[in-house]
């Protein structure tokens, strides 16, 4: 018994340890080996969720890349910069998106939780320190071993297809059709488990992977500058506006916001209450363009230069 | 709790250990801890049909001792049908309630009378099928007078709800299963260690083969309408190996976890697919559920003893009645029909008993012959297998309607041959190819690797196990239900 035992054990042992090897080698391989080249030529990049994954469509404007995901943390940004600024010497500067659910303690659960581990984990673990991996270890150890499976099927496929170009993996403009305003008003979104009536406790990883972005940018003499998307009037994550003003001031005072959350749009070129469907981010991302054209970067008070920008299109 | 997931990976190494050290060896602690954990194990889906679990169990055990202390014929008969009843009657309420009532609606309207439908939104209780075919076998033998009803309560509950086969079978057989209940068990270490061995194969069968094809399997079926002929073909082929790897794997785990606890399990399957006629393939494929219909309906209905046309009146009943086991709907009774009309003419021809022994027994290849048998078998099994597998009779009949239009096109072969470069690329193939020659290499085992190098140096058959367990590991992403469980 006691033998049978111990052959078991050690057969596990062995065979997990193959295991983790695997993936950790198969890791390395593909850290050495990954690429990033962009379709077009561009010097600017938006990395952020959802909010600029669907409002910035990047074909509308030149030398912009939009490698913003749905659902994404700081900790994936912060990752997926620090690829991007060892891969392409190109990029000057960095746009992230700095949204009303971001900075809060509840957006900390998007770096570790089941379904943002299972998509994320898989595509970032090659790039993943020990730190991000005792992160989500320590907050959801069974996704965890669920997306370390899944990133080791995913590398023994890149390996075995020599597949290395992570330009397409990493986000980028998402096309929405949908017109949901009307379906969406009164009813409450994802942010309907905070509880806005109590004090909010400001985010706790996410922002401090914020942080380190911010600082990998200023190592790389990289500007960044922070965005908000266009929103609908009506979208229920300005409840914590307070909230997230005095974030911004206190924590973020020295960085720009190029705020854009009125932006003038009709309902039907929303999604949702929170997203742009193509309509409206073809508006949004032509209007980008143009006062970017016109040396919003350039100015002197951007929000003010933008606010004018936006009566004018408005009158 | 699935048999592929971290908390089984978790649930038996502590239920071993328990069983092994904590009973002292003592048979009647032993088949408490059993006990347990499989009410643990069932509890761990819903645990509210865990009571419906434990009074089927309490009816058969009572009813068996009713029938065997009856003094009369008559009160026996009563006991039997009351335990029948009631089990069929649970059957029929959680898995084919909709399934009648939509029929009648649906016959009714046909003859232009709207009639309302009740139906309900019933959740099928997972292992209702096998739990409730354990118990009838159980009350069936003792009516029967092949065997003596239970006195143990805990021991015939451990019959009935031994986890490694609750919920997806095989489906023993008192005759066989308790007296190992009752015996005293003492750890084997070559039985334990081919149980693992059985449990690692298993895993590869469901992990790596099924959950690799149902990619492609589900991709083709569920969106048939935008595939041309090959492509159907390919999607029908790739469900074929689904389903083995996922039942048979199911059944491969089950039997290898039940030699960990020293008990034998009834073999399930047997190389289906090396099958040279569709009546070899029903000797392999489901063993303990064909044998049950056997033992159960087909003889008591008179077997082949009554002539040509009992023979061919029973051979489609037991395969109406095996299709409608495996769920509400027409599909599955008229893949049981399929079948029953493919091995028609064996039947007929009294040519059922042929090749009872494993193909090329002894010999490395297959004759041409052999292959081109085993080749057609797979055919007409895939073919089935496309009712099996699609959501609706018509679904189905235009699938099979795309695959004859496409292959008059030129165009499909192409398209099947971009489809095979872009989609599926080579891995899955070349892993398919390396299961279907191991499985080839140990068809003459009770499971591929059950000998597999055993005769090769030591190193060079861990490295083939070690490469198994890498394998399992690098494609165990999801934990993906077996398909079994819905029956």
């Amino acid at each position: 018994m006691k033998k049978f035992i111990f052959q078991t054990a050690v057969f596990l042992a062995i065979a997990l340890s193959l295991f983790v090897l695997f993936k950790f080698s198969s890791d390395y391989w593909i850290r050495k080996n990954a690429t990033l080249n962009f379709s077009k030529k561009a010097d600017k990049v938006v990395i952020g969720h959802s909010h600029s994954e669907c409002a910035i469509n990047d074909s509308k404007i030149d030398g912009l890349v939009n490698i913003s995901q749905s659902g994404e943390a700081y900790m994936y940004t912060y990752l997926k910069t620090r690829l991007l600024l060892s891969r392409n010497e190109d990029i000057k500067t960095v746009f992230i998106e700095f949204a009303n659910n971001q900075v809060d303690v509840h957006s900390d659960r998007k770096i570790w939780e089941k379904k943002y581990v299972l998509a994320r984990y898989p595509a970032f673990g090659p790039f993943m320190g020990m730190k991000e991996n005792e992160l989500l270890i320590k907050n959801n150890f069974q996704d965890y071993s669920r997306g370390f499976s899944l990133a080791a099927r995913r590398n023994f496929n890149f390996i075995i297809g020599g597949d290395y170009e992570y330009a397409g993996k990493m986000g980028g403009y998402k096309k929405l059709t949908k017109e949901e305003v009307g379906e969406e008003l009164g009813v409450l979104n994802d942010e309907k488990d905070v509880d806005y009536s109590k004090n909010m406790t400001m985010s706790k990883e996410g922002l401090a992977y914020l942080d380190k972005t911010l600082a990998l940018c200023e190592e790389n003499d990289v500007k960044v500058y922070l965005i908000r998307s266009p929103l609908h009037s009506k979208y229920p994550g300005f409840k914590n506006e307070e909230f997230y003003q005095q974030v911004l001031k206190s924590r973020y005072a020295d960085l720009e916001l190029l705020d854009f959350k009125d932006f003038p749009l009709e309902d039907l070129e929303y999604a949702d209450l929170q997203h742009l469907n193509y309509r409206g981010a073809k508006k949004f991302s032509l209007f980008f363009d143009d006062i970017l054209k016109k040396g919003l970067l350039e100015s002197g008070n951007k929000q003010d230069f933008i606010n004018k920008e936006m009566a004018r299109i408005s009158e | 709790m699935l048999f592929n997931s971290l908390s089984f990976a978790l649930f038996l190494p502590i239920v071993f250990l328990l069983y092994w050290f904590a009973t002292k060896k003592s048979l009647k602690i032993q088949n408490m801890l059993l006990l347990g954990a499989s009410y643990f194990f069932y509890a761990s889906w819903d645990w509210r049909f865990l009571f419906l679990l434990m009074f089927s169990t309490l009816l058969d055990f009572f009813s068996g001792i009713m029938i065997q202390e009856s003094a009369t014929s008559a009160k026996r008969k009563f006991w039997l049908w009351l335990s029948v009843g009631i089990n069929l009657g649970f059957l029929g309420l959680f898995k084919y309630y909709n399934f009648f009532i939509s029929s009648f609606v649906d016959a009714f309207s046909l003859l232009g009378f709207n009639l309302d439908s009740w139906t309900l939104k019933v959740i099928l209780p997972i292992g209702i099928s096998f739990y409730t075919f354990h118990g009838l076998s159980y009350v069936f033998d003792i009516y029967n007078k092949k065997i003596k009803a239970e006195r143990n309560f805990i021991e015939y509950a451990v019959f009935v709800s031994f986890f490694p086969l609750l919920v997806a079978g095989p489906i023993e057989r008192a005759t066989h299963l308790l007296p190992q209940i009752k015996k005293e068990r003492i750890f084997d270490y070559s039985k334990a260690v081919d149980g693992l061995r059985q449990i690692l194969w298993g895993l590869f069968k469901k992990i790596v083969i099924a959950d690799q094809c149902a990619v492609y399997a589900n991709m083709i079926f569920d969106d048939a309408g935008d595939y041309s002929g090959g492509i159907l073909i390919m999607g029908a082929v790739f469900f074929a190996f689904q389903i083995y790897g996922d039942f048979s794997g199911y059944s491969d785990i089950a039997l290898g976890t039940a030699r960990l606890f020293g008990i034998d399990l009834l073999k399930n399957f047997a190389f289906p697919y090396f099958s040279r006629d569709i009546a070899e393939f029903w000797r392999r494929w489901h063993i303990s559920l064909s044998s049950w219909f056997k033992d159960y309906l087909y003889i008591p209905l008179g077997g082949s003893r009554g002539g040509g046309w009992m023979r061919i009146r029973n051979t489609f009943a037991i395969f109406l009645v095996s299709g409608f086991w495996h769920g509400a709907n027409w599909t599955f009774i008229i893949w049981g029909l399929l079948n029953a009309l493919y091995i028609m003419p064996s039947v007929i021809f009294k040519k059922n008993r042929q090749n009872l022994d494993v193909v090329a027994k002894g010999k490395e290849l297959p004759t041409l012959r052999e292959l081109f048998a085993m080749l057609s078998t797979f055919a007409l099994t895939t073919f089935a297998w496309i009712f099996f597998r699609s959501e609706s009779v018509s679904s189905a009949l235009s699938f099979i309607r795309d695959i004859f239009l496409g292959l008059l096109e030129k165009a499909s072969y192409f398209e099947m041959v971009e489809f095979s470069i872009e989609e599926v690329g080579f891995l899955v193939p070349l892993l398919l190819a390396v299961f279907i020659v191991v499985e080839w290499m140990g068809r003459e085992k009770n499971y591929a690797i059950e000998n597999f190098l055993l005769k090769n140096a030591r190193p060079f058959r861990w490295s083939f196990y070690y490469a198994v367990a890498m394998l399992v590991f690098i494609f165990a992403t999801t934990e993906q239900p077996f398909i079994y469980f819905q029956f």
